[in-house]
């Protein structure tokens, strides 16, 4: 076995010996060939490697010059839209002076036609216009600036043509002086002229016309010479309390009632008003002298509230003191029915009358609003007329009042004042009759 | 100097339009009014009437000062004079009937201005108002009777000037209506007074 093993190995030692050197040639074959391979591939993974790198840089560079060109093209967008605008703005601004531009020469066509003067006007050349335009309006201006003394037609107020010298201040006030009439002249309606009733521009008119300098300007300055202007109308009393309608009328009737009685009333009074103290000093004699019946003759001839009061005094004279002064009471009492009348009717008026102004005051803004709910209060004139008219009442109420509460006042502390008096007369003659008989 | 003020003064007269000098009137009337009253409303000495009775009894006062002074002196002149014999009550309302009057003299008139006053006063605003809305209808801003500015200012000024005259009036006019009303319960009491020492006297006599 031994033998055997040692034969096999011998026999695998020599096979294999002699495949060991064919094994190590194939061996290094085998290993230059793949050590070639790893050259080559080393070499191709480096040259790939630096070509990789190479392209890289060539498109980060592309890559930035490619941006910076998109920049520039935004930026150069913005700046033509920038100049698209600017290029609107330009073309409104010019829409805008054109029309402007039309419109002044419209307006200057307009204002210029009242005078005569045309201006044609070229749509592809309007400065020419405007300038023509400019130097007539100015010509115009100095012309119209100018005070003028020509011979011309104006009229009278009440419509008769005259020839006389008028006297052009520009174009806004006129005078007309003839031998007989003078005056401001005012706008009659389609271009003529009337004589203005102030009376105060006469004068004015007069030195105008010789070419001088009056001392104080009267001037109606008109604003265009086609409207009429209507005369100016006096108020009158009777104007104005019509103003007031019914109420102005009503009231205006009651101050003269009121003041007729305050009239009466003056009457009465002026009769009761004789100098009572005299008058009981001068009974006092007769009665101490001639005795009752001839005192009592001597009081029949005097008329008025006093001489009556001392009647019944020396009827009763001789009776008791208390009676006598119950006749002198019952006596007074008896007059001042007579000193009173009206004294109530006079105060109720000036009590009433500012109330009837109220009442017209309200009646006449009921109606300037029912005017506001039906034309509105586009127009002032319309309402501020209402106005005045309606405060018209509130005046004449007042108007009457005030001296109707003074009147009322002043005759009632009279008809006191002669009451006293008579009340004071009759004791003193009583007491001056008792103590001296 | 003095036509300067007379030129200030008829401006102002004129600023409130036509009301004005009849306000003035009114003012002038009503403290003439007032100064008279003050002057005749003068009660003399601040002692109260039993006092001044018995002073002037006494002999101790002669001299009169005001008015209730001199109704004492008077009252005793009568009592002396008609002795004791009749009542002298009747002399005594006889001889203070001229007091009783002083003391009522011109108080209607005040009170009346007073009243007057702020109705002139509200009439020249109402006249203005008119002016104002006549001129608003006109459409004229300014003009010789005064236009829109004049009517204002003249309705606002005059209504003011109206109380101006009235209230000092009111107030001065009441309290001189007082003094007077306790001057005539005075001249009652120095009556009561010195009919009841007489009636005391007869009484003793007797």
């Amino acid at each position: 076995m031994r033998n055997l093993l040692l034969a096999l190995l011998l026999v695998t030692t020599a096979l294999f010996g002699a495949t060991d050197t064919q094994l190590e040639r194939a061996y290094a074959k085998e290993f230059a060939f793949l050590k070639a391979q790893k050259n080559m591939l080393t070499q191709r993974l480096e040259r790939i490697t630096t070509e990789n790198a190479q392209k890289l840089e060539a498109a980060k560079a592309e890559l930035g010059t490619l941006q910076n060109s998109v920049l520039a093209k935004q930026n150069r967008s913005e700046s033509l839209s920038d100049q698209l605008y600017a290029a609107q703005q330009h073309a409104q601004n010019v829409t805008d002076d054109v029309s402007m531009v039309e419109a002044v020469v419209l307006q200057a066509q307009s204002a210029l036609k009242p005078y005569g003067i045309e201006v044609e006007v070229d749509k592809e050349n309007y400065q020419a216009a405007l300038k023509t335009i400019f130097e007539k309006a100015d010509a115009l201006i100095g012309q119209l600036s100018a005070v003028e003394v020509t011979k011309g037609p104006f009229y009278l107020s009440d419509g008769t043509e005259r020839l006389g010298t008028v006297v052009k201040i520009g174009n806004i006030a006129r005078y007309g002086v003839d031998a007989e009439s003078a005056g401001a002249l005012v706008p009659a309606g389609e271009g003529k002229f009337k004589i203005y009733n102030a009376p105060e521009a006469a004068e004015t008119a007069k030195v105008m016309a010789r070419s001088e300098m009056p001392a104080t300007l009267d001037i109606f300055i008109y604003e265009n010479s086609a409207k009429e202007i209507e005369d100016k109308t006096e108020k009158t009393i009777i104007s104005v309390i019509n103003s007031g309608g019914i109420i102005g009328w009503v009231i205006m009737g009651l101050g003269a009632l009121g003041l007729l009685l305050a009239l009466v009333r003056f009457v009465f009074l002026t009769g009761s008003n004789s100098a009572t103290l005299p008058l009981a000093k001068e009974t006092l004699t007769h009665l101490l002298k001639d005795g009752q019946e001839k005192t009592l003759d001597f009081l029949r001839d005097k008329k008025g509230a006093a001489p009556r009061l001392f009647k019944a005094t020396v009827r009763n004279i001789d009776a008791e003191r208390e009676h006598v002064e119950d006749v002198v009471m019952e006596s007074i009492m008896h007059e001042s029915t007579r000193l009173d009348r009206f004294s109530s009717a006079i105060m109720v008026i000036a009590a009433v009358s500012p109330l009837l102004g109220l009442l017209g005051t309200v009646t006449g803004m009921i109606a300037t609003f029912d005017i506001i709910t039906e034309f509105g209060t586009g127009d002032p004139k319309l309402l501020s007329g209402g106005i005045s008219i309606a405060l018209v009442t509130t005046e004449l109420g007042l108007i009457v009042a005030i001296p109707m509460l003074l009147l009322g006042n002043m005759l009632s502390a009279w008809a006191e004042k002669i009451k006293d008096g008579m009340e004071h007369s009759a004791l003193h003659l009583i007491n001056e009759y008792n103590k001296q008989k | 100097m003095l036509s300067l003020y007379l030129e200030g003064f008829f401006d102002y007269m004129q600023s409130g339009g036509l009301v004005m000098w009849p306000l003035f009137f009114t003012a002038m009337f009503l403290w003439f009014g007032l100064g008279f009253r003050f002057h005749t409303l003068k009660r003399g000495s601040k002692k109260s009437v039993r006092t001044l009775i018995r002073k002037y009894r006494e002999n101790k006062r002669i001299a009169t000062k005001g008015l209730i002074d001199s109704a004492i002196v008077d009252a005793m002149k009568i009592i002396d004079e008609n002795g004791y014999a009749v009542s002298p009550r009747k002399l005594l309302d006889d001889r203070f009937y001229g007091y009783q009057k002083q003391l009522k003299q011109y108080s209607r008139l005040v009170m009346t201005l007073v009243v007057i006053a702020p109705l002139i006063g509200l009439l020249g605003t109402v006249v203005g108002m008119i002016e104002t809305f006549d001129s608003l209808a006109s459409a004229s801003l300014f003009s010789q009777s005064g236009g829109i500015a004049g009517g204002i200012s003249q309705a606002l000024f005059t209504t003011q000037l109206g109380l101006v005259v009235a209230v000092p009036g009111v107030i001065i006019g009441r309290l001189l209506d007082r003094r007077a009303n306790t001057m005539e319960l005075e001249l009652e009491q120095i009556i009561d007074i010195l009919c009841t020492e007489v009636n005391e006297k007869v009484s003793h006599e007797v």
